[in-house]
């Protein structure tokens, strides 16, 4: 590769007002497409908690069954016993899960309930404080819902009419309020005796556990599925504003990095009339316009990267339960949009030079 | 090697139609051999610089053909004009017109690329042309750190970075005081001879008749033959002698002008224009 006039680069460089201005109000779009897909890989993270950390291979659930989150599942608790019959199961237990909305002194908080029985799989993974419930008065609660809420351990929590004792908290996000309890005690809170909503499985063959439940009838699911359908549910409400939003950062980072290097273009007319006179031809000057728009969206990466950090040094510490997930893939795909702005970009100033008149070297104008 | 550099044809341009029409260029006709300076003059108007856009290959003629090193340009598609700019010709403007954001190196060293030479031998004919008008010194300058006369440097040496076969020159020392502007043309003179590159300049300087082999009087887009003119005493410009063009008559003699303020002014000192014939430079 030999050097080359860096023309495009010292024509930016020439005015950092400029350059600064567009990269600024660049990176301020990269910040929001990063922030945005931070938040996204947030929440998706934290609603298929339960199902990242519990542990089962399969869940199996009523016929119709598609979700963890909010289902409602009633299945004999019978079927427990019929599962581990199967040749492949390794282990298979009982969990009670519904929602539940919960009067606190200050507002009303949506919770999951989990009833699991002690000793079997299904229950708090980790305890931060306290113990897991063992009694059926007891409960363990999320971290975020008990910071929340100023919810200690040792302090009594009214659910469905029943008053409970907090025991335990243990982790959960800010997408779900867990509230774990025993079984049983879910059993009188429901008031159906010999039922659970799921089985969850653990087996090295899934597929053969599969093959043998298909004849029951029931709903079985594996850990992506189900999570899959618990984010799609969840999330469905945020997806349309928060594909906006990325939408109108995307287009206000391409019109931004066109506007600079148009008006950057047009201050110097007669200049890249020269450079046609001199013989540039459509593609050098489609060159000279993309390089310049790639230059101002490296810049607004860089500045975007940077305000990122800022932003969310700033949400964590004045909104702790958001978590802004920044992994490889969405730099990645920030990187891609930076690109595709500033191809796009190119466009209009490219546009703008192939008219250019080369007689303007002569004539001014 | 004895076909012209050039060889132009019954060149027209028209600009607009019906009763707007401009007739800018005229059936003209012109050889101009390899090395020869060729000097057009002639009044504001007359169709200078859309003769020289024409051979310049940055305006398509109305009618006529244009033929620089067996290439025929009025033939020739749009697209491939920009690579027989870049490579045949070099161009020299008024007001300079370097690139302000790069230094008078890089302002040379892009017409290299722009003719396919890149990295160090572009780089060392840029520095080369550069020594040899006298800028061996300012290689690093950026346009607004050079006097007119240097940026005019520059963009002569600019012109020839692409060893061009004919340079086309609008009004070269138009912008530099009279000092300066004979440098430019001598120094144009010296560059033609060595590179072997045919210069054709547009210009109201007649200091520049020094130089050139040649000198051609363009009015009202046809040449006209030179010896019919006369100069004036008081800007020194060449007019052709005519009913309507202003005169006074004078110590038996019969002095013509470029304008009715010139001849105003003679009229007030004719003795004074007398005396220094020609050496006020104003029209
Ligand atoms: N694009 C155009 N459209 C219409 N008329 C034009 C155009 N360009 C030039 N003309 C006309 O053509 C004639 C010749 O113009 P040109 O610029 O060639 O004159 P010139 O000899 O270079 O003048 P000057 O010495 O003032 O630079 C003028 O009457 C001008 O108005
Ligand atoms: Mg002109």
């Amino acid at each position: 590769m030999n050097r080359r006039v860096p023309l495009a680069r010292r024509n930016m460089l020439a005015d950092p007002r400029r350059l600064t201005a567009g990269a600024v109000t660049v990176g301020l779009a990269i910040m929001l497409i990063l922030l945005l897909d931070g938040l996204w890989t947030g929440i998706t993270q934290s609603v298929t908690t339960y199902e990242d950390n519990v542990g089962a291979d399969l869940y199996v659930a009523q016929p119709g069954t598609r979700n963890f989150f909010g289902a409602v599942s009633q299945i004999p608790r019978s079927t427990v016993g019929e599962i581990r019959q199967q040749p492949d199961v390794e282990w298979a237990s009982p969990v009670r899960s519904f929602l539940a909305i919960v009067s606190l002194h200050d507002s009303k908080v949506p919770t999951s309930v989990i009833g699991w029985e002690a000793g079997q799989r299904g229950g708090p993974w980790e305890i931060a404080e306290g113990r897991a419930p063992e009694a059926d008065d007891e409960i363990a609660i999320g971290q975020v819902m008990a910071d929340r809420h100023e919810l200690d351990v040792g302090e009594p929590l009214d659910i469905m009419g029943s008053t409970f004792r907090i025991v335990g908290t243990s982790s959960d996000t800010f997408m779900l309020s867990f509230v774990f309890m025993t079984h049983a005690a879910t059993d009188t809170l429901l008031g159906s005796p010999d039922t659970t909503s799921f089985v969850l499985v653990g087996t090295d063959r899934p597929g053969a556990v599969r093959a043998a439940l298909a004849t029951s009838g029931l709903a079985v699911h594996d850990r992506d599925e189900l999570g899959a359908n618990d984010v799609s549910v969840m999330t469905r409400a945020y997806a349309v504003p928060v594909g906006v939003m990325r939408g109108v950062a995307f287009l206000i980072g391409i019109t931004v990095i066109a506007l600079s290097v148009y008006t950057a273009m047009m201050d110097r007319r007669r200049e890249y009339g020269i450079v046609k006179a001199m013989g540039a031809t459509r593609r050098h000057l489609l060159g000279l316009a993309l390089r310049q728009t790639l230059i101002v969206a490296g810049s607004g990466f860089v500045a975007g990267t940077l305000l990122f950090v800022v932003a969310r040094g700033l949400i964590t510490s004045v909104r702790p339960q958001f978590t802004v997930v920044l992994t490889a893939a969405a730099v990645a795909r920030a990187i891609a949009a930076a690109v595709l702005m500033a191809v796009l970009a190119s466009l209009v100033p490219a546009h703008r030079l192939a008219r250019l008149e080369p007689a303007t070297a002569y004539r001014g104008g | 090697m004895n076909s012209p550099a050039i060889s132009v044809h019954h060149l027209t341009k028209t600009f607009g139609e019906g009763r707007i029409a401009v007739h800018a260029v005229r059936d003209v006709d012109l050889d101009v051999e390899p090395g020869e300076v060729v000097l057009i003059m002639g009044p504001s108007g007359s169709g200078k610089t859309t003769l020289l856009l024409m051979l310049g290959a940055m305006l398509r003629p109305t009618a006529g053909s244009i033929m620089i090193n067996g290439i025929e340009l009025t033939s020739t598609p749009e697209r491939q004009l920009p690579a027989l700019r870049a490579h045949h010709l070099g161009f020299v403007f008024q007001d300079f017109n370097l690139l302000s954001a790069l230094t008078a190196l890089e302002n040379v060293e892009l017409a290299c690329n722009l003719a396919g030479t890149s990295g160090r031998p572009a780089e060392d004919r840029a520095i080369e042309l550069l020594r040899h008008v006298g800028l061996g010194e300012r290689l690093h300058f950026r346009p607004d750190q050079l006097s007119g006369g240097e940026k005019q440097r520059v963009a002569i040496a600019r012109a020839l970075a692409n060893r061009p076969t004919l340079l086309l020159a609008d009004e070269p020392t138009a912008n530099l005081d009279s000092s300066h502007g004979r440098d430019i043309a001598r120094l144009l003179l010296q560059l033609a001879r060595e590179q072997r590159c045919s210069i054709v300049i547009v210009s109201h300087d007649d200091r520049l008749r020094e130089i050139a082999d040649r000198t051609l009087w363009l009015a009202d887009g046809a040449f006209r033959e030179l010896d019919t003119m006369v100069v004036d005493p008081v800007c020194a410009m060449n007019v052709r002698p005519g009913d309507i063009t202003p005169h006074y008559l004078y110590g038996g003699t019969t002095h013509w002008f470029c304008s009715q303020a010139c001849r105003n002014d003679f009229a007030e000192h004719p003795e004074s224009y007398l005396r220094g014939a020609g050496q006020a430079q104003r029209c």
